[in-house]
């Protein structure tokens, strides 16, 4: 751990790179147990432009300083701002040890890492939580579970790895909701790369909007986004995880850079391989294959078609820290995935006859080139775009004729002109993407901020079915959607930083041309739309008081129908191509509360949301049948809460709830304030972990954790109509339990994790259950210099 | 003191808990109603509950009736409502009226979805599976109603034409005698590209397979080419026995009904008269009687009297499946079987058409659903002065079977 002192991460770039002395400092931040300092920033205080962030072992270097003595201001979230003075001497450079104390009432705080401080300062008026993977690297958890433990975040799965996956945030869901990876909306990645599948160790934070979204996330999110960015620093490294838990699932991960200090060229690899059999048991009744009748009682068969294999390569080059350039990327991404299915995934209820044989596929390829610089021809300008393309292959294939049944047997040529879901099909589908966006920033100075955002998104859809004649009139030439959406924002704050607001405005343009096939599949209209829409919206924080902040945004969103949404998927979800845009007005107010006395910390974080949405898109599943549809009017309001008890480092007490009222909003309906169908509502999380530093050995660490997760009964269908016989999805009452071993300060970590370890049988989706206790154990090794 | 607090607190509690179980689920049905109605609610869920009146007041399924799995069929077998359709299996469910109301009495599960029902007798009812593409096997199921089991199972391809790229797609079942009479249309099977699942390019005949009863054996098809295949998808029942034991087919020649090309032959009533096994020398020309309108569907009010859902416009495809129609196309007329000649009811809007055509036939009057993008009620028609009242509004979509139990 010694010896390797670089600059890793720039906040601020160096534009005038005129050199005033030959002097430089090298110095590494701590805590008060010893622990590196991550991101403290490092000032002069003479010259705020020359400053630098402390690496991920709190090393920082200060370069080409005047000579003679200089104050150097270091401050960091959660620590007691300190300055200190230092003699910068010729030929040679000042090393420091700097201690910072912990200011614990200020912990809360958002620490958004390897961002311009103007871009900070726009994100700060937003509702942000952030998570800091670098504590959850070691966890064998996947990100879904991560992201439900921030209240407000629910998360729906059909089963096990691979499987349908939809996250919800505030009571709004699906493609309401946004994830970005690197700010490039993850749903272009497709389904081999998701929130469900994405391993923990290739992200370096996640952040959580809630609400109002900051314009350089360049999507119509309409209920939140949420940003995945992956590891961004200038050194070499290398992170190798494997985990092993039960169903024989497997995934390893592989996160390396190597970086050359003196050139600037870099290179990053980022792969991972995901395989599960998610061959748990569930308990049905088994049909009897004579009278047609469910048995009395349940039986526990294992699920026999459901395995799922997902890999990824992705490798990025380019510069960094160049005059031309702060990151320069150019890119290259093959992902592809294999999936058996099971039963159709939009049934309700477990059927009786499993699917033995259907498969789906993808594989991709993407290329993309990243751009960024502070200070672009002026200093206060900064310049940030993207540039994705995306070629996908889609492949179903639903041909056996054979009928399974829940042993794994099956009763040969039963339909041998018809497949497993339906019709047969053997179907192909070409999507080709090209995103872009770009993202101009000026300060004016520290208090007004001015920034504007370009985005475009043309998709196309292209494809063939050897058996059924719909998809192929649907799909024999091209179906187009082109999104636009220009954004403009400004932020301004207060001189002390203790409010800030961003106001902002977007322009979407969409423009869809689509075929319709008729009745018998064979002929087909065309349709063509066009449409545009102006949001707006601003966000403000406010501290009241050094504990107290106060948060409140508003928006006029806009939503255009998502590909899926539109075109279905050509085998289950059926094409509604005259879907019309979801139109709503968001308010969210929040405010955060904590106090420190001793070594305790508590804190209270409360949001309040209203979401007034028209034509909303609703998902109506019926098997091969299923469709998205606009539901006139639909309000949600909730209140989402998270309490913390912290003693110290060692013990830490998490609650976060959510209740949602998102319920029927069409006075002319006769489910006129009905709550939606099929939609959680109230749900809530404790998490509660204990760490013991120096375990065994001082520079080791053991962390218990418990998370325990529920999620009240709702409906399936619409709650008043109809009064017996109602399909309720059971309450949901789930705990992971995790022991985490890190040793020689995290080089080498173990895990280990019992998941749904009280067996509880939970089904999030009507009668598909998911699976019970499992364990698994990862393996970790880190290392960078 | 301690005491008196914990009272008012269990107190409390049951009441919220109360409330809460109210809002979860409301109270059944009180008194055992004599009519049952399945209906669509307005959110696409369909309903089946028991209305007190079809004549007056309005039926709304909030709070009301058994929450259905999936878009269903209704039909009434005798003393039982049977409800089938397809969530993640083909299932179907009994439902009848007892001392303490409407009762799921029981369900099955059928590989195929089924598509025809027929009642045989106050123990059995026989059912048609079928795959919506392909050359398959269908799959005739003697169900028993009294535990909604399945007693046994045949196979039969009914009509097959691979060289036509054609199979039979059941519309009517009827046992009489010794023989159990199957009504069907020849449709395309999906497998030819030249012929698409659905397609009917070989339509200018009336056919029904005829299998013995109660064996299934297969015996033998029938025609006629007077006038084109008999009923149509989902259809009322195409075979309609009348008091003498002769069996009446109904044949729509219609685009609207679903027959793409469209029929030259003229649509009609035929019959096969009580003992034989071959149509007889009877064909009721609707179309001409009618002066141009074509059946959709029928049923029958007894006397000789067919109350028929018929259509003028005949221009687009399957445009009758539109009880929401906002362009609706549909007409009521009494047809008598006897005289041939048809009268067109009065008091009825132009409406939009149904899978099938929802009745009840109660004490000399037949009670049909009239819908459209607007509203839905009940109709009651008097087939012998072919007039019609407005009877009870409908809080949903349009009604989808009503029975009398």
């Amino acid at each position: 751990m010694k010896g390797f002192q670089y600059i890793f991460m720039l906040l601020f770039m160096v534009f005038a790179m005129a050199a005033f002395g030959q002097g430089s400092i090298k110095g590494k931040v701590i805590d008060a147990n010893g622990d590196p300092v991550i991101g403290a920033t490092v000032v002069l205080v003479q010259n705020a432009e020359k400053g630098v962030v402390s690496d991920i072992n709190g090393n920082f270097m200060l370069q080409k300083l005047a000579l003679g003595t200089l104050q150097l201001r270091l401050s960091s979230i959660g620590y007691t701002t300190k300055i200190i003075a230092v003699e910068v001497v010729a030929k040679g450079s000042s090393e420091l040890e700097i201690l910072l104390e912990e200011n614990i009432e200020q912990l809360q705080e958002i620490l958004i890492i390897g961002k311009s401080e103007a871009t900070i300062t726009r994100e700060q008026a937003f509702a942000v939580e952030l998570i800091e993977t670098k504590k959850l690297n070691n966890t064998s958890n996947d990100l879904g579970q991560v992201l439900k433990r921030i209240s407000g975040v629910n998360i729906r799965e059909s089963g096990g790895l691979g499987s349908n996956f939809n996250l919800s945030l505030n009571g709004l869901s699906g493609k309401r909701v946004r994830s970005f990876i690197d700010g490039v909306p993850m749903d272009y990645f497709g389904s081999s790369l998701g929130l469900n599948n994405f391993p923990v160790n290739l992200i370096s934070s996640v952040e959580v909007y809630k609400g109002a979204v900051p314009i350089h996330l360049s999507s119509d999110a309409l209920g939140g986004a949420i940003n995945i960015s992956t590891t961004n620093t200038t050194e070499d490294y290398l992170d190798v995880s494997y985990a092993v838990s039960s169903f024989n699932t497997h995934r390893a991960a592989i996160n390396a850079q190597a970086a050359n200090k003196k050139n600037g060229l870099v290179f990053k690899l980022k792969s991972f391989y995901n395989h599960a059999d998610n061959d748990y048991p569930i308990d049905i009744k088994l049909l009897d294959p004579n009278t047609g009748k469910l048995n009395e009682t349940s039986t526990t068969v294992t699920r026999f078609h459901d395995r799922y294999a997902s890999k990824m390569v992705w490798v990025q080059s380019g510069v960094v820290n160049k005059p031309f350039a702060d990151a320069l990327l150019l890119g290259a991404l093959y992902s592809a995935n294999h999936k058996e299915i099971q039963q159709n995934p939009y049934a309700t209820g477990t059927t009786s006859f499993p699917v033995g044989e259907a498969t789906s596929e993808e594989s991709k390829w993407l290329y993309n080139l990243s751009y960024s610089k502070r200070g672009l021809f002026w200093k206060n300008l900064n310049f940030k775009t993207h540039q994705v393309f995306i070629d996908a292959n889609e492949e179903y294939r639903d041909v056996s004729p054979h009928r399974y049944d829940w042993h794994g047997g099956f009763q040969a040529n039963v339909h041998p002109t018809t497949g497993e879901l339906g019709r047969k099909s053997h179907f192909f589908l070409n999507r080709i993407n090209y995103l872009s966006n770009a993202n101009l920033e000026y300060s004016i100075n520290d208090r007004h901020v001015l920034a504007v955002n370009h985005s475009l998104n043309r998709l196309k859809l292209q494809g063939e079915d050897a058996f059924q004649p719909q998809n192929n009139t649907q799909y024999s030439t091209p179906n187009t959607v082109d999104k636009q959406i220009y954004a403009a924002s400004y932020t301004n704050k207060t001189p002390n930083n203790s409010w800030s607001t961003t106001f902002f405005s977007k322009l979407y343009q969409y423009k869809l041309k689509a075929n319709k096939p008729d009745y018998n599949g064979v002929n087909s209209n065309y349709f063509e739309s066009s449409k545009d829409g102006i949001g707006y919206g601003l966000a403000s924080a406010v501290f009241v008081s050094e504990s107290i902040q106060i948060k409140g945004s508003f928006e006029r969103a806009f939503r255009f129908p998502e590909s899926e949404e539109l075109y279905g998927d050509g085998l289950n979800i059926i094409p509604n191509p005259e879907l019309k845009a979801e139109k709503s007005n968001n308010f969210n107010l929040g405010w955060r509360w904590n106090h420190s006395s001793g070594v305790k910390t508590y804190g209270l974080e409360m949001n309040f949301f209203v979401r007034d949405t028209e034509d909303y898109i609703r998902f109506k599943p019926q098997l091969t049948r299923s469709i998205f549809i606009n539901e006139t009017s639909v309000r949600s309001n909730g209140i989402d809460v998270t309490s913390y008890l912290h003693f110290g480092k060692q013990l830490q007490i998490t609650f976060g709830g959510t209740y949602t009222n998102l319920r029927n909003n069409d006075e002319n309906s006769i489910v006129y304030k009905d709550r939606l169908p099929n939609e959680p509502y109230l749900m809530g999380n404790v998490t509660v972990s204990f760490s013991q530093p120096g375990f065994l050995s001082k520079k080791n660490t053991l962390t218990v954790l418990s998370t325990n997760h529920y999620v009240h009964d709702f409906y399936l269908k619409y709650p008043t109509v109809a009064g017996q016989g109602k399909s309720v999805i059971d309450a949901q009452f789930t705990t992971n339990l995790e022991l985490i071993y890190a040793v020689n300060s995290g080089k080498y970590n173990v895990s280990f994790l019992v998941s749904n370890a009280l067996d509880a049988v939970v089904f999030d989706n009507f009668q598909q259950q998911k699976p019970g206790r499992a364990f698994g154990v990862k393996a970790r090794y880190f290392i960078s210099k | 003191m301690k005491n008196r607090f914990l009272t008012q607190l269990s107190i409390g509690v049951c009441v919220v808990l109360t409330q809460f179980a109210c809002e979860k689920e409301s109270d059944p049905v009180a008194a055992p109603a004599q009519f049952v109605v399945g209906m669509e609610a307005a959110t696409e869920t369909d309903v089946l509950l028991s209305a007190a009146s079809l004549t007056e007041g309005t039926i709304s399924p909030i709070g009301q009736g058994f929450e259905q799995p999936a878009w269903m069929l209704f039909y009434q077998m005798g003393n039982t409502v049977v409800a089938t359709g397809y969530s993640s299996d083909n299932e179907m469910t009994g439902y009848r009226m007892q001392e303490d109301g409407l009762t799921a009495i029981g369900s099955l599960i059928t590989e195929l979805g089924i598509y025809a029902v027929t009642n045989v007798d106050d123990n059995t009812m026989l059912a048609m599976g079928v795959t919506r593409a392909g050359y398959e096997d269908r799959i005739l199921y003697v169900i028993d109603k009294n535990d909604m089991s399945i007693v046994s199972r045949t196979k039969t391809r009914i009509d097959e034409r691979q060289a036509e790229g054609l199979v039979a797609w059941p519309t009517g079942l009827k046992v009489r005698g010794g023989q159990l009479f199957v009504a069907y249309y020849l449709m395309g099977s999906g497998e030819d590209p030249d012929i698409p699942a659905f397609a009917t390019p070989n339509s200018n005949q009336a056919r029904v397979a005829v299998y013995s009863y109660p064996s299934l054996t297969f015996e033998k098809i029938i025609t006629d080419n007077r006038t084109s295949d008999i009923g149509n998808y989902t259809s009322e029942p195409s075979l309609i026995a009348v008091e003498n034991g002769d069996i009446y087919s109904f044949s729509t020649s219609s685009l609207a009904s679903g027959f793409a090309p469209t029929p030259t032959n003229p649509s009609g009533f035929l019959k096969i008269e009580n003992g034989a096994t071959s149509f007889s020398d009877y064909f009721f020309d609707f179309e001409d009687k009618s002066g141009g309108y074509k059946i959709n569907n029928a049923v029958y009010a007894g006397n000789g009297k067919m109350v028929v859902r018929m259509v003028q416009e005949d221009t687009g495809l399957w445009a009758t499946y539109n009880p929401k129609s906002d362009a609706p196309i549909c007409s009521i007329a009494i047809a008598d079987l006897h005289t041939k000649t048809v009268t067109k009811v009065a008091g009825v809007p132009l409406h939009g058409g149904e899978w099938g055509m929802s009745n009840l036939v109660h004490n000399g009057k037949v009670y049909l659903n009239i819908s459209d993008s607007e509203s839905a009620a009940i109709y009651e028609i008097d087939p012998t002065t072919a007039t019609a009242v407005k009877g009870a509004s409908i809080e949903g979509n349009w009604v989808k079977g009503i029975f009398a139990l």
